[in-house]
Parts: structure tokens; sequence; C-alpha cells
């Protein structure tokens, strides 16, 4: 403990330390408004990394949602077709069903083969529906036409016919997390619509002139392409389900990071509010002690 | 005793009451001056013959300690040193970004981030011309932090390069000052004059340089100062020695700075403590460590996102390309695998194609020959070493590695004929010029691989795998060497630009601690010197007050001797 103080040593001494008092009163002042502990990463010291990564994984865990609920409409969208695909394919076997059990005239063995050749044309259209401007039963060529029915020749009724495709192969997918990549979708060339083709095509071409064999052929093929058919459903279905468990987890994930980002970086702003009040009452006590110390002197009382 | 004496007696005490008002006045007025101590008189007793005669102000003399200053110099240079570092460790993690308080900073993590959101989009819907512009816009937007970034810590070399220059400039001017000193301390001496306030001003000047760089000074026995540098070299020992430095006008990452001379040795190392000490840190080993942090990145980027990027070609396809790389025409391929050099039409269907075992050919002109002898292709290597393949009819080119490598990397990529992002390192990394324009170019169909392929068939579409590809070249791990402040890591492009703006953080924190911590030595020393030899005002008022009683004393004694003087002479008479 020093015996004696230099005067305006002293007096500098205790402006500083109420400018640094004010100046904590300034950064809690900011951090009331912000909410926020700083926006300078370097106040954060080492979590600052720790902010980071925990916003790095936000967004990517948003991404990952985001690419999770694009491909989930597009899946439910194909499933609606799909749906009025099978009501075509079924209506068509019954009709075929119908023909075979009953002797059946001519006149209704030409309105079949009308009937095959608009359920061709409209499952043809089915399948070039458009979602959001994109053909989604072309694979990745999603700005063509994927079924081109205009050269549809069927040659030989026994084996696979896919000449009317004219997607491709690469059927979509959505990285829905680090490690996992949801495939999803179905081409136009799927075995399910290219034995419909078929079938429908056998009994269209004949222009109502046909017998027994080639209703079995048409019969065979159509219940294959029901049951195909069904089996694309059950994909789709699957694919949806995984899509939408990956969308909950994600946002599972979402609400842990930003609980923990808030824990990084908010500021509690009732416990700044009591800070800052006493810090308030702090300036206000060293203002009013320097103004103490500089009314004495010794020259008021040597009168 | 004689009337004569006592007055005498009594004169001297007038006068030296008078000398140390002098100095209490001098003290009043001097209460503020920075490195002013306080003078005090020492009075003696003056003796004839055994008797008192009076009182003499012997001499004036201050009150400064000269190991408390040492030390106040010492923490005077780590205090400067502390302070400058903070700054530059301030104005570096500024370059970084700043934290919002909306889950999304804007950080150069949250760019990689946000580059990495816009290839998932994309990979999505890969036929999407917004998301096509949204991408090359993220890309850019990345490529344009890290120049800003490397721009930033040029400058900031350049701004201590500057500070540095200033730094020498002003101890050379102190230290002709107190050389100046020197020689009127000594002629003081000799002539019998005070030379208190003179060592004031001398401490003073010392502290100025001790503020610049770190120094060891000691004051001989006749009153000379001699100043040292931390290795012994001298500054000032009966003349002075100026250090010599030039800075340098334009600082990139290849200038080599001179050093700072003294007497034609370089004394640069010697500087470890003070703002050229701290300056002469950032400019030689902080800052480069981050630009080479930042160079690192940006190779690993360029490299990684081009390798995905040249497995991909645009459609419609150019009818001509150009290597980036440039190659000399005798050296080795070292090709492995089947390539495919496909001329293809705007919408994907195949005109021609060739495949190219690459064992077969020896040199890059062997290949050269080779793809140039296929009719309806021509390839030729310029004289600046660019490779270049182009259609004879003007068709679209385009390529795919069957399992092809040349030196490990695919064809394509080696060659740099499709690249996405061009650059060497941080200052000029950037998007590829024509894809900047025209975002709507950019590659997202690939060349089939299929065996063989049909004429008129399509041979090229959209590709939502190469997207794919692309966007796992950015999320994945990938090793980066050690670099500037940072080990060897593996990590994803986003957590190691986290990793590089953490340092910077970290670095800022720390250096805000120091700086704490510096601050509080040196105002416990100056407190103490303060305490120790700082002016009083109230002390000096009293000391006044009873200077003032001395002389009413004094004078009346004075008096007394007149009225004994007149008693007398009334005798006499």
């Amino acid at each position: 403990m020093a015996m004696r103080v230099a005067t305006f040593a002293l007096n500098d001494r205790m402006l500083a330390a109420s400018l640094q008092t004010q100046s904590r009163m300034a950064e809690m002042q900011m951090q009331q408004a912000s909410g926020i502990k700083s926006n300078a990463l370097g106040e954060y010291g080492a979590s600052g990394k720790v902010l980071i990564d925990l916003e790095i994984s936000l967004a990517r865990s948003q991404t990952y949602t985001a690419s999770a609920q694009e491909a989930s409409s597009r899946v439910a969208v194909m499933y609606g077709i799909m749906d009025t695909v099978n009501e075509l394919l079924s209506n068509f076997r019954v009709a075929l069903a119908g023909i075979k059990s009953v002797n059946s005239d001519a006149e209704t063995r030409a309105s079949l083969a009308n009937n095959a050749s608009f359920t061709m044309t409209e499952l043809g259209a089915l399948l070039n529906s458009q979602y959001e401007g994109r053909y989604l039963f072309g694979g990745s060529a999603t700005t063509t036409l994927p079924v081109d029915l205009a050269n549809y020749t069927l040659a030989d009724p026994t084996q696979p016919y896919t000449d009317y495709y004219m997607g491709n192969d690469a059927l979509a997918s959505a990285q829905v997390s680090a490690e996992q990549s949801v495939s999803y979708g179905v081409a136009a060339s799927d075995p399910a619509f290219e034995k419909a083709f078929r079938a429908l095509s056998i009994i269209a071409d004949t222009n109502g002139v046909f017998g027994a064999t080639t209703v079995d052929d048409s019969l065979n093929l159509i219940m294959d392409a029901i049951n195909n058919a069904a089996g694309v459903q059950g994909t789709l279905s699957l694919n949806a389900a995984a899509l939408e468990r990956s969308v909950r987890r994600e946002e599972d994930f979402q609400e842990m990071f930003k609980a923990d980002l808030s824990g990084v970086r908010d500021v509690d702003v009732t416990q700044v509010a009591v800070r800052l009040t006493s810090y308030e009452m702090q300036l206000q006590a060293s203002f009013a002690t320097m103004a103490k110390v500089s009314n004495l002197s010794l020259l008021d009382y040597l009168r | 005793m004689s009337f004569a004496a006592i007055r005498n007696t009594a004169t001297s005490a007038l006068a030296s009451s008078q000398v140390n008002m002098q100095i209490a006045a001098s003290n009043i007025a001097n209460a503020d001056t920075a490195g002013y101590t306080r003078k005090t008189g020492t009075q003696l007793m003056t003796a004839t013959g055994g008797l008192g005669a009076g009182v003499e102000v012997a001499s004036v003399s201050g009150s400064a300690d000269k190991y408390l200053l040492k030390s106040l110099n010492a923490a005077t240079s780590e205090l400067a040193s502390a302070s400058a570092l903070k700054q530059f460790a301030d104005r570096v993690q500024a370059l970084f970004g700043t934290i919002s308080s909306d889950d999304s900073s804007n950080t150069l993590a949250n760019h990689v981030s946000a580059f990495e959101t816009a290839l998932a989009q994309l990979s999505g819907t890969p036929e999407s011309q917004t998301l096509q512009v949204q991408l090359v816009d993220t890309l850019d937007t990345l490529v344009s932090n890290l120049r800003a970034i490397s721009t930033g810590t040029q400058s900031l070399r350049a701004s201590a390069d500057e500070g540095i220059a200033d730094g020498v400039t002003t101890v050379n001017q102190r230290l002709e000052a107190i050389h100046a000193l020197n020689k009127d301390i000594k002629q003081a001496a000799a002539r019998g004059d005070m030379t208190a306030d003179l060592e004031d001003r001398r401490a003073v000047a010392l502290q100025d340089i001790a503020a610049e760089m770190n120094v060891s000074a000691y004051v001989s026995p006749d009153n000379t100062m001699k100043i040292y540098t931390a290795s012994g070299a001298a500054l000032l020992d009966g003349t002075v020695h100026k250090l010599n430095y030039t800075g340098s006008a334009f600082v990139t990452t290849e200038t080599v700075f001179s050093p700072i001379m003294l007497d034609g040795k370089n004394v640069t190392s010697a500087i470890t403590s003070g703002k050229i000490g701290a300056q002469l840190y950032q400019r030689d080993v902080n800052l480069p460590a981050t630009q080479a942090e930042i160079d690192t990145f940006a190779q690993s980027l360029i490299e990684s996102v081009n390798a995905a990027y040249n497995q991909g070609t645009s459609l419609p396809a150019p009818s001509s390309v150009t290597s980036n790389a440039q190659v000399v025409g005798t050296d080795a391929l070292n090709g492995n695998g089947t390539f495919r050099v496909a001329e293809i039409n705007p919408d994907g269907t195949l005109v021609a194609y060739s495949d190219f075992d690459l064992a077969n050919y020896a040199t890059f002109d062997d290949f050269a020959a080779a793809i140039d002898a296929v009719p309806g292709l021509d390839a030729s290597i310029d004289a600046s070493g660019k490779f270049s393949i182009s259609s004879t009819a003007g068709n679209g080119i385009s390529f795919a590695d069957i399992s092809s490598d040349i030196g490990g990397k695919g064809v394509s990529a080696a060659f740099g004929f499709n690249d996405l992002i061009v650059g060497t390192d941080g200052r000029n990394v950037a998007v590829r010029a024509d894809i900047r324009a025209a975002p709507t170019g950019l590659s997202t169909a690939s060349l089939s691989t299929d065996d063989p392929l049909v004429v008129g068939a399509s041979a090229a579409g959209v590709s939502p795998a190469l997207a794919k590809t692309l966007q796992k070249s950015v999320t994945d791990k990938h090793d980066f060497p050690a670099a500037g402040g940072l080990a060897a890591a593996s990590s994803s492009f986003a957590s190691y630009a986290g990793l590089i703006a953490s340092r910077s953080a970290i670095s800022a924190s720390t250096a805000g601690n120091t700086l704490d911590s510096k601050q509080n030595t040196y105002e416990t020393l100056t407190t103490a010197i303060s305490a120790q030899s700082g002016v009083n005002v109230d002390e000096e008022i009293a000391r006044v007050s009873e200077l003032e009683q001395q002389y009413t004393t004094a004078a009346q004694l004075l008096q007394v001797l007149n009225d004994m003087f007149d008693a007398l002479l009334g005798v006499v008479k």
C-alpha cells in the first residue's frame, strides 16, 4: 500500500476505470439489443468453431429436408397417377375377360378394339404427365416426352418392345442424409407399362377381327402388367415412407442444432438486464467519487 | 557574532525559501507533465568556525527510481506489442465475417454451406435454369470471399510493413534526442546546474523507444545513457547508430522484405517485442500463415470441384476445347485406360465417336497426333503448351473416362478441358469467365460410357448422377495438408473453412487476454512509480504554505535586527 499518490496520476486512473466500466456497459447494451453475445467471431474464443460447425450442420440438415420433401411430392404425384393407371388396366382386363367367357359378336369385338386403342392413348398421356414442368416418367430426360406412340408397331408380341420410350434409364435420387440417397420414381419403360402397351396393341391392331388365342395372349400380358403395376406402386410407397422418415429425423436434428446454437451464441436477456443495472450503479458511483476527489483541495482550507 | 553574520544568515534563509518556493512552483506547474518526477531541494547547513552561518540549497534532486523505470520500460515494450497484436488479430478475424442471430451467419464457412445447398438443389432438378444460375452465383460468392480475405491479409501485411518503417523512424529520432540530452546533462553537471529535469526528459524518450522495440539501457557513472538491442548491438554508446529500413511499396506473397540493418548487420531477429516486434511477427509469421491456410483451401476446392465437373459435358457442347493446364509435347503421357472423344449434336445425339487406349501413347505429342488422325477431329498443342481438340464440322465435343486416367486424375480433369473454377490459389481463384457470364451453360449432362454407342441415338443426357458427384465432392471429407497454423486435417470444405476462421478467432481472443494482463502489469508499475515520484498537488500546497511561514519568520528576524541596530545607533548619538 502506497503512502502517497500523485494527484494527476490518480485522476487519470480513476477516469480510465470509469471509461472501462462505461465500455463494458456499452457491450452489454449491444448484447441486449441484438440478443447474441457478439457479432465478432473473435469474442467467442474456442466456442467459435462449435458455433460455425453447428450452423453448417443445421444448413446441411435443412438441405436434406428440402431434397426429401421435393422428392416426396414428386413420388406422391406419381403414386396418384399409378392409381389411374391401375384403374385403366383393370377395366381393360375385365373387358377382355368378358369377351373370353361369352362368345361375342363382331360388334363387341370391334368395340373392344376401339377400347384398346383409346386405353393405349390414355395410358400414353398419363405417362406423359408433367409436374412442375418436368416429365415424371422419362428418367432424367425431363424435357422430352417419355412416351411417343405415333410409330408404335408391334412386330412380335412375345418379345419386349420399348421403342415407344423416348427417355433414359437414369432414375432420380434424393440425398436425404450424409450417408443415405433414396432413388425414387419409375420410368415409362418399366415392364408394367411395356407389357400393358403390348397387351393393348395386340387387340387394337386387329380392327376387331381376332380369335381366342389373341385374347389369351393379351389377357396374360395385361395380368402381368397389373401385377407389375402393383409392384411399382409398392415401391413408390416404400420410397415415400423412406423419404418421410428421413424428413422427420432431420427435423429432430434441426431442433437439436438450433437449441445448441442458441446456447453457444445467445445471451440470456434477463441476466444481461440485471448486470446492466449493476454496471449503471457502478458507473454512477465512480462518477460521484471522481467529482468528490477533484473537489478536495488543501487550498480551500488554508484561508 | 556580528550583525552582518546574523543578517547573512537571515538573508540565506530568505534566499533558500525562495529557491524552495520556485521548486514547489515548478512541481505544481508540471504536475500533469508526462514523465515528470517531483523535485525536492536538499538543504544544507552552512557553518563558519563551528557555528551555524545559514542555510543553502545544495542541490535539487529528482525522485525517480531507476529500477522501477527499467521494469517500466520492459512492461512498455510488452504492452505495446500486445496492443498491436490485438489490433491485427481483430482486423484479421473481421475478414472472416460476422455472426448473426438468425442461425445463418456471414462467415466463409456459411458461404461454403450455401454452395452445398445450391448443389443439392441442382441435383434434385438438374435441368432447372434458375438453379443453375443460383449455383454459379453461390460459387461466385464463395470464391470472391476467398479473394477478399487474401487481399485483406496482404493489405494488413502492407500496413504492418508501414508501421515498421514508421517505428524505425521514431526510434532513430529518439536516439538523436537522447544523444543530445546526454551531452546537455554532461555540460549541466560540469556547470553545477541541476540535471534532474533533463534526466526526466531522457527517461521519457527512452520509454518511447521501448514502446517501439525491446532495448536494454543503462546509465553509466558519468550520467550518460547507453542503449543496446536485445542481442547486444549498440544503438547509442558515445555516438548514435541509426536503424536502417526501407519499406516495400507493394506487398504480395512473393515480396521479400528488406531486413532492418544496424551498422551493416541484420538485427531483425533481435526485435521481439514492442510495436515493431509485433508487426514483424504479423507480417512474417501470422498473416502469411492465414494466407497459406486460405491457399490450401482454395487449391483443394479447385482440384475437387474440377475433378467432378470435368466428368460432365454441356448441351450444346462446345465445338472446340482448350486445356487450362499447359503441357510439354515431349513429356511422358503416363496414361492408362480408355478415353472416349465424341462429337455430339446439340440435343445430345451421337454424330461420331472414338475410343483411345492411353497406354498406346508415350508422349502428349503422340496422343495429340492420334486424336488428330481421326477424321472430323483436330488436335494440337500450341506454342504456349495448350492442348486443344476441335471438331472440323463444328459439332460439339464431349469426353468420357472409361476407367482412364493421366497421373491419377481423369483425363479431362488432368488437362482442364472443362474446369468450373480457375486459378492457382486464394488470390486468383475465380469461376470460369464464360460460365460466370452465362450460367445456363453449366455442364449438367454426361457422355455415355456404353460400348458401343449408336450413331444418331442419345449419347449424352442430363445426368443427376453428375450433379450428385459434384455435391459429394464438396460435402465429403478431404485430406488437407498442414498449412499455416493448422495441422493436417481430414474434414469437409465447410468444416475446414470453420477451422481457419476459428483459428484466427482464438488468436484474437488470446490476444485480448494477453493485452489485459500486460495492461495490468503496466498499470501496477506506473502506479508504483507515480506514488513514489509523482506530484501531489496538496502536498506542494502544504509545502508552499510552510515556506511562506519560514519566509515571514526570516523576514521578521531581519526586522528585529534592524531595530537592534537602530537601538545601538540611538545609544551612540
